[in-house]
């Protein structure tokens, strides 16, 4: 007797994370961090921390796949996913945290009336020092999150090695997301704040 | 610029007919458009040798590396649209062009196995956090298999609109080296296209509105 098709896909999206079904993973984290600037990314001072760590990620989700057997595709697609997806986040984390810098630079400098090369700044005023305050506190706080993200990462490459099975990658990934989620809300959170100290001394 | 990837490991769901339909109308509509082929199978490299004309650009790719340097190079160019055809298997190019993606497009047939193998795809198309959506294509003409087709792949997320039926045109075209708006213009799968690519464009379009209204909020 023929199976209808809505019957079998319904069987066969059994295999769909059922936390991603609902909401896309990592689409906040797309949303906030979309724009690619490589060249700007290799210019931040942290890199050489960030660099090592997503090389540590890639080369904990290398030695994964090379122990996975050649029949466990969907092990073996999950390290690929949180390979591709890592690199990103790290990349698109150091982009944000420049042009926050960068920002921050601005502000600055638009207040010491264009950075002055050689001569005196006319009125060593208080906020000024406030915003460079508040951008060097913005600065550790996005290196503490850079960090914590990239601990993050390394634990969920880890985790994918002993997951064997659709369910475990299922659990795994919902974990991951929620984690992510809360990672880019902190950050946009730190954002706000260095946004308001910066600025409320207008 | 705007990078369109289709993707599926099903080989044979029209992944490469589709890049090249839809290509072809979205440069009938004004639109800077070029292919990106990664797929050994060079369906796209060898339709662009029947053709005469010298547009869209299509450009081989057969690594990620050379990828990044394909989508860099359109973006220079000042491309609005790249489509991105991939081989029917989830390796780590096909991963790369949904990473790289601000839309996928993942072809199905009416048939279990290619549903089937939508949902490795799928799965990666969600962690990555990607927009997507399925488009029914090959549909027969009428019966109740295109609408159960349609109502599955609606349970598992956004359906194109309309659904791309199964016609001769879309052969005919791809061995004369012309999309099937030009092979037969007036024709009923020639609309399907060009309404296929006015659905797309209006998600791409939506989505760009979309993004620019979170810039001007975090500006502000």
């Amino acid at each position: 007797m023929r199976r209808s098709l809505v019957e079998l896909t319904a069987v066969a999206s059994r295999e769909l994370p059922d936390g991603l079904s609902a909401t896309p993973a990592g689409s906040v984290a797309a949303v906030v961090n979309r724009t690619p600037r490589r060249e700007r990314a290799a210019e931040i001072q942290a890199t050489p921390e960030a660099a090592v760590a997503a090389s540590e990620v890639a080369s904990v989700a290398a030695s994964h796949s090379g122990e996975l057997s050649a029949s466990d595709s969907t092990a073996e697609l999950a390290v690929k996913i949180a390979k591709e997806f890592q690199e990103r986040a790290l990349e698109d984390f150091r982009v944000s945290m420049n042009a926050a810098l960068d920002y921050a630079k601005n502000i600055v400098e638009t207040r010491t009336g264009g950075a002055p090369k050689g001569g005196r700044p006319v009125k060593p005023e208080a906020p000024i020092l406030t915003g460079l305050e508040a951008a060097a506190r913005y600065r550790a706080e996005a290196i503490e999150l850079l960090k914590a993200n990239v601990e993050t990462a390394l634990g969920y490459a880890r985790e994918l090695a002993s997951a064997r099975s659709p369910a475990d990658f299922v659990e795994l990934s919902s974990e991951h997301a929620r984690k992510q989620c809360e990672f880019v809300l902190k950050q946009t959170g730190a954002l706000k704040s260095f946004a308001r100290d910066a600025t409320k001394r207008e | 610029m705007h990078v369109l990837a289709l993707v599926t490991q099903k080989g044979g769901s029209g992944k490469s007919t589709l890049a090249i339909g839809l290509a072809v109308a979205a440069m009938a509509d004004g639109e800077c458009t070029a292919l990106i082929e990664a797929d050994v199978q060079g369906t796209i490299s060898k339709w662009k040798d029947r053709r005469t004309g010298a547009y869209p650009h299509v450009e081989r790719v057969a690594d990620t590396a050379e990828m990044e340097q394909a989508i860099a190079r359109l973006e220079a160019e000042g491309i609005w649209l790249a489509i991105i055809d991939t081989a029917a298997t989830n390796n780590a190019l096909a991963m790369r062009a949904i990473a790289r993606s601000d839309f996928c497009l993942i072809p199905a047939r009416p048939t279990p196995a290619d549903i089937e193998a939508a949902i490795p795809t799928l799965i990666a198309i969600r962690r990555l956090g990607r927009r997507f959506a399925f488009v029914l294509n090959q549909a027969p003409p009428r019966g109740g298999r295109v609408s159960e087709a349609g109502t599955s792949l609606n349970s598992l997320g956004l359906l194109a609109l309309p659904y791309i039926g199964q016609r001769n045109d879309h052969q005919d075209a791809l061995g004369a080296g012309l999309a099937v708006t030009e092979f037969a213009r007036a024709g009923k799968a020639s609309e399907e296209i060009q309404a296929l690519w006015r659905w797309i464009s209006t998600q791409l379009i939506g989505e760009s509105s979309l993004r620019a209204q979170s810039v001007l909020k975090a500006a502000s």
